[in-house]
């Protein structure tokens, strides 16, 4: 592939990627980059190329960068330490290799990548799966059997034992019995799902076909079970009369790059399972079952909008 | 490939090729290395624009031969990391062998492309695009503003898209 492009072009598309990571970046800016991105196959073929490079640095990180680390005792510092030692590895001047060998020895680390779930039976018999984009670490020793996710979604199916097994969050600790768990990470709280057994967070117990949000100090919006909490472990994304959306944010956990969509689609609703491994058929039947068209300005931007605009 | 940078360095590799090599060989230590260094140095030569006019081409070959073998003890550094990190990973997590290779093919070519940056732009760099964190975040944990690691981000991200 020819990667050379002219200078000023190159300047526009670093623009717009540093722009578009920003937090504040908004629907307007959005369009702007939209309109950027038509003007030219030249900004096109400039963009696509720094999503492929992102591509085989992302690459880079997990699993072998992460694998190597100590859990800190947050996200954030793992975070930090996670970046100093693949600075290490991939410049040692100065910064890195030092850190890198002073950093402790192994922990159990596991990592799913985007667009993959993986299943291990741990020790005790116990099964641990992990949904896509996750991590999470396990620790067992006489006393306990501590699992803790960083980031993402797992799902514990946990075997009978003497020992207790605590499953930690960043908003906290529960206890659980016996029976099948599914935890999810989001920014703020985790969402606790309890298929069978119970699980407990100072004595307080939330039991099998229920749901709650946890947020360190107890559980709050306790609801019965949802049909679609789950069905990722069978490779299914459920909606029962979901918004658009939500549906989009969802499928986006799955795939890499940009996926969204304009406000006049947002609130169509949408139901169904969906296979979670082709996440591009799922983009086709939209525009079956929906009055929208997909817009992919590359494989790694796709915006969902109505058909007739 | 002008084909008068072609003889120039044909010229140069008759007349020095086995004087480079012992020179590398002493550098080195090992033979095997040192054979495989001279051929580098001349390969990087034939990739140049041009070789500049030879008044000691000694001096010139050394100072490319000097580049050649930074390089060399920079990616045996780094392949050291590389595989003590391999090392770490869980079985079932660990790539294979094609996965590793190219891995560590990645990690060479960003290590020279972000070469010469101030290890504050770099760790902004990566930051943002290998862990995927935010700006805002960024900022917090550098502790610069925010303007700064766009700033930063800027430059690191020319050198590593465009090599500009």
């Amino acid at each position: 592939m020819n990667s050379t492009f002219c200078a000023q072009v190159a300047e526009q598309a670093v623009h717009w990627l540093i722009e578009s990571q920003d937090e504040t970046f908004d629907a307007a800016q959005q369009q702007a980059l939209e309109r950027w991105l038509a003007a030219d196959s030249e900004h096109q073929r400039a963009w696509s190329h720094i999503q492929q490079v992102n591509q085989r640095l992302r690459g880079v990180a997990s699993p072998v960068v992460h694998a190597t680390l100590q859990a800190p005792p947050s996200p954030a510092r793992r975070r930090a330490l996670k970046a100093l030692l693949l600075v290490g590895m991939a410049s040692a001047a100065g910064l890195g290799l030092q850190q890198h060998t002073a950093l402790p020895g192994l922990m159990a680390d596991y990592r799913s990548p985007v667009g993959q779930r993986r299943r291990m039976t741990l020790d005790d018999g116990s099964e641990l799966q992990l949904n896509t984009r996750s991590a999470a670490d396990v620790r067992f020793d006489s006393q306990q059997r501590l699992v803790r996710l960083f980031e993402g979604e797992l799902q514990l199916q946990v075997a009978k034992d003497p020992r207790p097994l605590l499953l930690r969050s960043a908003e906290g600790v529960l206890r659980l019995e016996q029976g099948r768990f599914n935890l999810r990470q989001f920014n703020g709280f985790s969402q606790v799902s309890v298929f069978d057994g119970s699980a407990s967070v100072g004595g307080h117990a939330l039991l099998a076909g229920q749901q709650a949000r946890f947020a360190g100090s107890g559980w709050q919006a306790i609801a019965p079970l949802q049909r679609n909490v789950g069905a990722w472990v069978d490779g299914m994304l459920v909606a029962s009369q979901m918004r658009l959306a939500d549906f989009l944010d969802e499928l986006g956990r799955y795939r890499q790059g940009q996926l969204g969509c304009s406000e006049q689609v947002a609130d169509l609703r949408i139901s169904g399972s969906y296979p979670l491994d082709d996440s591009e058929r799922i983009l086709q039947m939209l525009e079956v079952a929906l009055p929208v068209r997909v817009r992919r300005f590359t494989r790694y931007w796709v915006t969902v909008e109505s058909r007739t605009s | 490939m002008s084909s008068a940078l072609s003889s120039t360095v044909e010229g140069l590799y008759h007349a020095h090729h086995s004087w480079l090599t012992g020179w590398l060989r002493r550098r080195l230590g090992c033979p095997q290395n040192a054979a495989d260094l001279a051929q580098d140095t001349y390969i990087r030569l034939l990739q140049a624009r041009e070789v500049p006019q030879l008044v000691e081409p000694r001096a010139f070959l050394t100072t490319v031969a000097k580049r050649v073998l930074c390089n060399h003890f920079r990616r045996q550094e780094l392949e050291r990391a590389y595989l003590e990190a391999l090392a770490q990973v869980p079985e079932e997590f660990a790539p294979c062998e094609e996965q590793k290779a190219i891995i560590f093919e990645t990690l060479l070519e960003l290590d020279r492309l972000l070469d010469g940056l101030a290890p504050l732009v770099k760790r902004a760099f990566l930051l943002a695009q290998v862990d995927g964190l935010g700006q805002g975040e960024i900022a917090r944990q550098l502790g610069i503003s925010l303007a700064t690691v766009k700033r930063y981000l800027n430059k690191a991200a020319m050198r590593c898209y465009f090599a500009l």
